[in-house]
């Protein structure tokens, strides 16, 4: 009786510490994006007083419409979304099969192979701009969207890395199981594999939605006209060369975020605990 | 029926011929642009397009990063017909042929180079050949914070400001709290070559020797100057914590002063656009104040900015791009987007006109105009950039008060002259 | 062979094949002409020259850029992924604690951050960090310290970028919980019963358990931390004196701002075995604490 009483309260307690560090941690992650926010409502002289105000005085409302006139703003995030949607769908599935074969099949060279997808994070972007720019033009992809989503039906190196670590956790029991029942690997894959990574592939998409939804080098270096820029492009329109109209900078950031939080909110809930031990026993 | 549509087909057919060879000329542009002038280039293209109905103008406006791209684009044989230049870059890009000599399209047409400031077209002549022409200005004066000064009990800046009476200016607007912390500064501007040169030169310093050969930053006059700069910020705290200007010029010193904390400001007509919407102060331009007399007149100088046109050497449709450039500097169109701030026209008689000036109901436009006759070109030449990137740093540590001028501008001058060797002389 | 093991490695090139294809295609080309750019000088505009190993030589023996990048880099690595990896797992475990209410919102609290542009990011940063009128000064003034100049000082502008950096790791902590998620319940329950305080179920299982996910974030963390550019580019410049000069901005600076492409392409090079190298000190060492339920596949 003692025992528990005494590890209940323990348990209160910590749960305290815990929301005293949370509240605290939430505090440094909000304290930029309450100012964002803050700016994005103000006029252009008032961003930059000091002392800063929090609330602005006037609340000026109306820079959440201007965006849309100053520039296509709305063009930009039906691109963004276009993009970003198929190079979700190609990276999920790409990275998953590649990834299995890693995880779950042996081949002689496969270590190799592996650090040589490992390898080509390690390049740096800048210096393959120029070759793939020729790679593009000579098969006429320049100022499409087709050289920003195809290669991601390819295999992006982070998620096969990410998936591999994911699947190298799940029991092979439950592989065994499956051949027995007569599975194949790539029925191990479909089968068996990708239900139980529901998290880890949850994980893809996210990270695949946060990387192409910002991206800002390949739509500047391979994207001519203006009607097709993304949200990041048009977010350095506000920016300008000399003058940035700050505040509407602000507002763009702000309106660019909004559909990231709600996704995420809304795939965060599939986060849930014990999903690989459905079928561990028995 | 059949016949119908083999009548139809044929048709078409014609029709496709036809157009063929009737078809457009596309024209590349490459430019950068702030956002308030987007739909003034829309307006610009599209009435150039009218004009010229055989010409499409596919544009391709920068929001950042202009370089890279342009030379991803060169670099990878897909070059542009038309950019946008800066002198500063000009020598590199003028040295290795990939910009087109006009002097040609300048007789024939007899395209009239007088209302453009000498100075301006200078920046993009080499070996006695024109290749850019200018769009639009800028220059360097002196931003100052009216409300401010009325507090400090100061009048408004004028001809009359020497060093001395802006060194007495900004003592009146330090101001300091009970610990001996500076919360307001007298002055304050980035630290780029672009606002830094106008004090060396009116020093009698330079950046670069003549010929353009030798980095001249240690000498004496010039040390002076950046000594001076250095003073403001270490020994009198007139001037805040430096911050090294970014590629993109961003906010800081701008902040400090569009914050109220800081009384005068050294920048472009472009801060025009952002200064115009504050509310919190008023304030006003002037000229930057001089230091010594020259043959009983004031040695006055600014730094030349402002944007160019050039058309690539590599281009197929230079008599196209060609017309594009004369309609941009062509008088009408030069007064759209005059209203917005961001630059001057390149045509003086618009510079000078009370119709420009109107556009800025009590600002001071007249001392950009006027600061026109005595703007200087940057020295550059094609080992600039790399100079500015790689040794530039060095000035930090003046700046930090960790060394003095004299040892700074020596360091700056060895490594400069180091990557300098054996250049030879960019003649204009 | 047996024909089982045949068979298998057979699957395994053909589950592979999506990356080889891709990397014949898309990658191949591209790095190897970078390669072979490193022997040249480029300036861009005009043809390139061939130039040997000259480009390599001066790197090591006469630019003073390069090793400061390297230094700078090297350091900022060094103190951000440790730092970013215990703060991620330690988030993620909070946050998987089911006894805590408004998970749902601390979760996209924390991870909102590491989503925002990158632009509006770095400039509100700069704002944070402005010596004289920022909000950090602003805040340690209240509790009575002068803040440092941060960004406008040589000392302080790493820890700066090293906190900033602590801000985005919204990422690294969703990738935690995912693996935090797939520590079957089970396990915890057992130990519960034999008596495991809180402290020895996270030690003795869920640690061993995210090894794999541990890994993952360190190797990636490295490899992404020496890549490190858009806070540099924006906010700094690489000052101040290039005590922010990142590899990546100098590559950056060498190849497009000086038009020397043949030379950022060497630099590119020599990035790449370094990073290649503490990849597989960290692959190969991983042997030893990490631990695969799934079995080491070898």
């Amino acid at each position: 009786m003692k025992l528990t009483e005494s590890r209940h309260i323990n348990s209160i307690l910590i749960d305290i510490l815990v929301y005293i560090i949370l509240g605290l941690g939430s505090f440094f992650m909000l304290l930029p994006l309450l100012w964002m926010v803050s700016s994005s409502l103000k006029d252009m002289g008032s961003i930059f007083i000091f002392p800063p105000k929090w609330i602005p005085n006037p609340i000026q409302w109306y820079n959440y419409i201007a965006i849309w006139q100053e520039a296509p703003f709305l063009g930009y995030i039906e691109n963004t979304a276009i993009i970003t949607g198929i190079c979700i769908l190609g990276d999920v599935l790409s990275a998953s099969i590649v990834a299995f074969g890693f995880a779950r099949l042996k081949a002689p060279g496969s270590n190799m192979l592996f650090i040589l997808v490992l390898s080509t994070m390690m390049i740096p972007y800048y210096v393959t701009i120029i070759p793939r720019y020729i790679m593009f033009k000579s098969w006429g992809w320049i100022d499409t969207f087709l050289p920003l989503t195809v290669p991601a039906f390819f295999g992006y190196p982070f998620f096969i890395f990410l998936l591999r670590q994911f699947f190298m956790t799940i029991p092979r029991e439950l592989d065994d199981a499956a051949r027995i029942d007569g599975c194949g690997s790539f029925g191990i894959y479909w089968k068996v594999i990708m239900p139980l990574s529901r998290t880890a592939l949850l994980t893809v998409g996210i990270f695949s939605f946060m990387e192409n939804w910002n991206d800002f080098m390949a739509p500047l270096i391979f994207l001519n006209s203006p009607e097709k820029y993304t949200i990041a492009l048009g977010l350095n329109f506000f920016r300008g060369f000399h003058a940035a109209h700050w505040h509407y900078l602000m507002a763009a950031s702000t309106v660019a975020l909004l559909p990231c939080l709600a996704l995420f909110f809304f795939a965060q809930r599939y986060f849930i605990q014990g999903i690989v031990t459905t079928g561990l026993k028995g | 029926m059949r016949k119908g549509l083999i009548i139809f087909l044929v048709f078409v057919f014609n029709i496709s011929i036809v157009s063929l060879a009737f078809s457009k000329t596309t024209l590349t542009y490459i430019y950068w642009v702030d956002p308030a002038a987007m739909p003034i280039w829309k307006q610009i293209i599209e009435g150039f397009e009218k004009e010229n109905p055989d010409i499409e103008v596919k544009d391709i406006p920068n929001p950042a990063d202009y370089w890279t791209k342009v030379l991803t684009m060169i670099a990878s044989g897909n070059p542009p017909d038309i950019m946008m230049m800066d002198y500063i870059y000009f020598p590199s890009w003028v040295v290795s042929g990939r910009l087109e000599p006009l002097d040609n399209y300048i007789t024939r047409d007899n395209f009239s180079l007088k209302d453009f400031v000498p100075i301006s077209l200078k920046s993009t002549r080499y070996e006695g050949k024109q290749y850019g022409i200018p769009m639009d200005l800028n220059n360097q004066v002196m931003f100052y914070n009216t409300t401010l000064f009325k507090e400090a009990g100061l009048k408004d800046i004028d001809y009359s400001w020497t060093w001395d009476t802006f060194l007495d200016a900004c003592k009146k607007l330090t101001k300091t709290d009970g610990s001996g912390k500076v919360i307001q500064y007298g002055y304050t501007t980035g630290l780029s070559w672009e606002p830094l040169s106008p004090w060396i030169w009116m020093n009698k310093g330079d950046w670069f020797n003549s010929t353009l050969t030798k980095c001249t930053v240690d000498s004496p006059k010039t040390v002076e100057a950046f000594e001076f700069i250095a003073n403001l910020m270490n020994k009198y705290n007139y001037m805040p914590s430096p911050t090294r200007q970014t590629e993109m010029g961003l906010p800081d010193e701008l902040q400090v002063f569009s914050g109220g904390k800081a009384g005068m400001y050294s920048s472009g007509f472009w801060q025009v656009s952002t200064l115009r919407t504050i509310k919190a102060f008023n304030w006003n331009i002037g000229p930057l104040p001089y230091k010594l007399l020259e043959n009983g007149k004031p040695l006055r100088a600014s730094t030349l900015g402002g944007v160019q046109l050039c058309i690539l050497s590599s281009s197929k449709n230079k008599e196209a791009a060609w017309k594009f450039i004369k309609y941009r500097v062509k008088p009408e169109v030069q007064k759209l987007g005059t209203g917005l701030g961001l630059s001057m026209p390149a045509l003086l008689s618009i510079a000078k006109s009370k119709e420009f000036s109107d556009m800025y109901p009590g600002i001071n436009v007249k001392y950009c105009v006027e600061a026109l006759e005595y703007t200087r070109m940057f020295p550059t030449h094609p080992y600039f950039e790399r100079i500015d990137t790689e040794v530039g740093p060095v000035f930090d540590q003046l700046w930090l008060g960790k060394k003095t001028a004299s040892e700074v501008c020596k360091e700056y001058t060895e490594k400069a002259n180091k990557i300098m060797a054996g250049a030879k002389p960019f003649k204009r | 062979m047996s024909r089982r093991t045949r068979r298998e490695a057979l699957e395994f090139y053909i589950s592979v094949s999506p990356w080889i294809i891709g990397f014949i295609i898309f990658t191949a080309y591209p790095i190897g002409f970078s390669l072979f750019l490193s022997f040249h000088e480029w300036n861009l505009l005009e043809s390139w020259q061939y130039v040997g190993l000259s480009n390599y030589i001066t790197m090591f023996t006469e630019d003073g850029l390069f090793r400061q990048s390297l230094k700078v880099t090297a350091i900022y690595t060094g103190a951000s992924v440790p730092l970013g990896i215990c703060v991620a797992l330690i988030l993620a475990a909070l946050l998987n604690r089911p006894s805590i209410r408004g998970l749902s919102v601390f979760r996209t609290i924390f991870y909102l951050p590491s989503v925002t542009s990158g632009v509006a990011v770095a400039i509100l940063w700069m704002w944070i960090f402005n010596p004289d009128f920022g909000i950090i000064n602003y805040f340690l003034k209240l509790l009575g310290i002068n803040g440092p100049p941060w960004l406008a000082s040589e000392e302080w502008v790493l820890p700066a970028l090293i906190i900033m950096s602590l801000w985005g790791i919204g990422g690294s902590m969703i990738i935690f919980l995912a693996g935090l998620q797939g520590v079957p319940q089970e396990l915890y329950e057992s130990a519960e019963l034999d008596g495991a305080t809180g402290w020895h179920k996270f030690r003795y299982i869920t640690i061993p358990l995210i090894t794999p996910v541990i890994l993952f974030n360190l190797i990636t963390g490295v490899i992404g931390s020496f890549q490190t550019f858009t806070q540099a580019y924006i906010m700094t410049n690489g000052g101040p004196n290039n005590a922010s000069l990142f590899y990546i901005l100098n590559l950056y600076n060498q190849s497009f701002r000086n038009m020397r492409m043949g030379y950022g392409c060497a630099l590119a090079w020599v990035l790449f075995l370094v990073i290649l190298i503490c990849s597989l000190v960290l692959l190969w060492t991983s042997n030893k604490w990490v631990y695969y339920e799934g079995g080491i596949l070898k």
